[in-house]
């Protein structure tokens, strides 16, 4: 090494030392690393998680609308699913995928793995968790609280009943409000045009057939029949696959004052 | 009581868990690596020795700022080295244009390695060679250009390179790879110009 590169060498050392001795420049603090690794992986998970909630919408309003007999549905299965098909809660799953690769590739070690490793792994982390939370019925408190707190908002049962209510085919969906067994009949409100029916299910089908000693108050319905007068007489009653396990109730989008007894069918009866 | 061992004969991570507390520790580092660091950035630039010289202390200054975040899953050479590429692509960014036309000087082993892998330089002089090696280094894409220079001038090994430039091991593998193929070609074009050249 020549004289002038060992002085050059000399140079860089004596001047780094230099501004390290005056105090210039100091080592960063060791939880400042820590904090923000720390940062990184939180926000990461965090859409992960928003990620898996997606995918847990998306198939809580598919099973909620796919699982109705065949005969209920206008068009072919894959018309159905396609105008069924929560594609909005696609584009905001990929989106919180990506925002969660891209934060968690700054990480420390994630450039030790390639993007489609990384990728494959979010993705099949965010459909096992979206699917654990449908199963633990998270998504379908989400989906209620989104329903009650933004008008815009379509519950996976209002989305079904956009797809499936049509009174002037003779398909109905809504939330039973009364039963009265002895006259076998029931009135359901539809939200999707503020209606109620009452309906005569004594010649109807039911699917799955235990159903019909199951019909209480707050379930949802999925009618098709004829309507007469003001009545519609029922030939196929089911409802979305929705377990009750996981839905509950729908209490909490019932309007006030809607403890309705059989009077209530006898007054639309009289109507 | 054993006597601890001079700082010159502690290993680099040894040092850096000692440089918060101890400047002195850092001296050794940087008396250590700056040959080498130097020489790194002659190959992978065309700068001057005083741009050279700024990137180097820039480096060490930021290695000395965050010595606490240095990870011991990590060589320690591979870690500073990380930093010199860093500086250098920051430095590129800043003159917008990462310069082309580098002096890379190589050395017999790469030639040694070229000679092996490939079956066309057999008749191409040895010195010839080398020249012609230094100007096709120097014309070839930048990011075959890194990995060629980390792997065969600076020895560095895959899971090193990967470490240094921050890519998986396998996007690391990948561009060895195409960059010998590149390599090849630019040395089969040369030998049949040669032989046309001969012919003539």
């Amino acid at each position: 090494m020549s004289n002038n590169n060992k002085k050059m060498r000399e140079d860089v050392a004596a001047s780094v030392l230099e501004k390290i001795k005056k105090g210039d420049v100091t080592p960063r603090p060791l939880w400042h690393f820590t904090l923000s690794n720390l940062a990184l992986w939180a926000s990461g998970i965090f859409f992960l998680i928003v990620g898996a909630i997606s995918v847990s919408l998306i198939v809580l309003i598919l099973d909620h609308g796919l699982w109705e007999e065949e005969s209920l549905r206008g068009g072919g299965r894959v018309e159905h699913a396609f105008r069924l098909f929560p594609f909005f809660w696609l584009v905001a799953f990929l989106l919180f995928l990506f925002v969660a690769e891209y934060l968690l590739s700054y990480t420390k070690k994630a450039y030790r793995y390639s993007l489609s490793v990384i990728i494959s792994v979010l993705f099949g982390v965010s459909v096992v968790c979206g699917l654990l939370l449908y199963i633990f019925g998270v998504s379908h408190t989400v989906d209620q609280r989104l329903g009650n707190s933004l008008p815009q908002y379509k519950m996976a049962g209002d989305r079904l009943g956009t797809v499936i209510h049509n009174p002037e085919r003779g398909q109905f969906v809504g939330v039973i409000r009364v039963v009265s067994s002895n006259e076998e009949q029931i009135l359901i409100y539809s939200r999707h045009d503020e209606s109620k029916w009452r309906i005569d299910y004594s010649n109807a089908q039911f699917r799955p057939p235990h159903f019909k000693e199951q019909l209480r108050q707050g379930q949802h319905i999925i009618v098709k029949g004829v309507l007469e007068g003001n009545m519609i007489r029922a030939e196929h009653i089911a409802h979305p696959k929705l377990s009750e396990r996981v839905r509950g109730n729908d209490k909490t989008r019932q309007k006030p004052g809607g403890q309705l007894r059989d009077q209530e069918i006898k007054r639309s009866n009289d109507q | 009581m054993p006597l601890e061992p001079s700082l010159e004969e502690q290993t680099d991570e040894e040092l850096a868990k000692r440089v918060p507390t101890e400047v002195r520790a850092f001296e050794v580092i940087m008396r250590r690596y700056e040959d080498p660091l130097m020489r790194y950035i002659f190959r992978i630039t065309n700068a001057s020795r005083e741009s050279a010289e700024d990137i180097l202390q820039e480096s060490f200054l930021k290695a000395y700022q965050n010595i606490n975040s240095f990870d011991i899953s990590l060589s320690f050479s591979s870690w500073i080295y990380r930093i010199v590429y860093n500086a250098v692509v920051s430095d590129w960014r800043k003159q917008k244009v990462r310069p082309e036309g580098n002096a890379v000087t190589i050395d017999d082993t790469f030639i040694d390695v070229i000679i092996a892998e490939s079956d066309v330089v057999g008749e191409i002089d040895r010195t010839y060679l080398k020249s012609f090696l230094e100007k096709v280094l120097a014309e070839i894409d930048p990011k075959y250009r890194d990995v060629l220079v980390l792997r065969y001038l600076e020895e560095k090994d895959y899971k090193e390179i990967a470490d240094i430039l921050k890519k998986s091991m396998g996007t690391v593998s990948t561009l060895i790879s195409r960059a010998k193929k590149a390599l090849k070609k630019e040395l089969e074009k040369e030998r049949y110009n040669n032989t046309y050249t001969q012919e003539l």
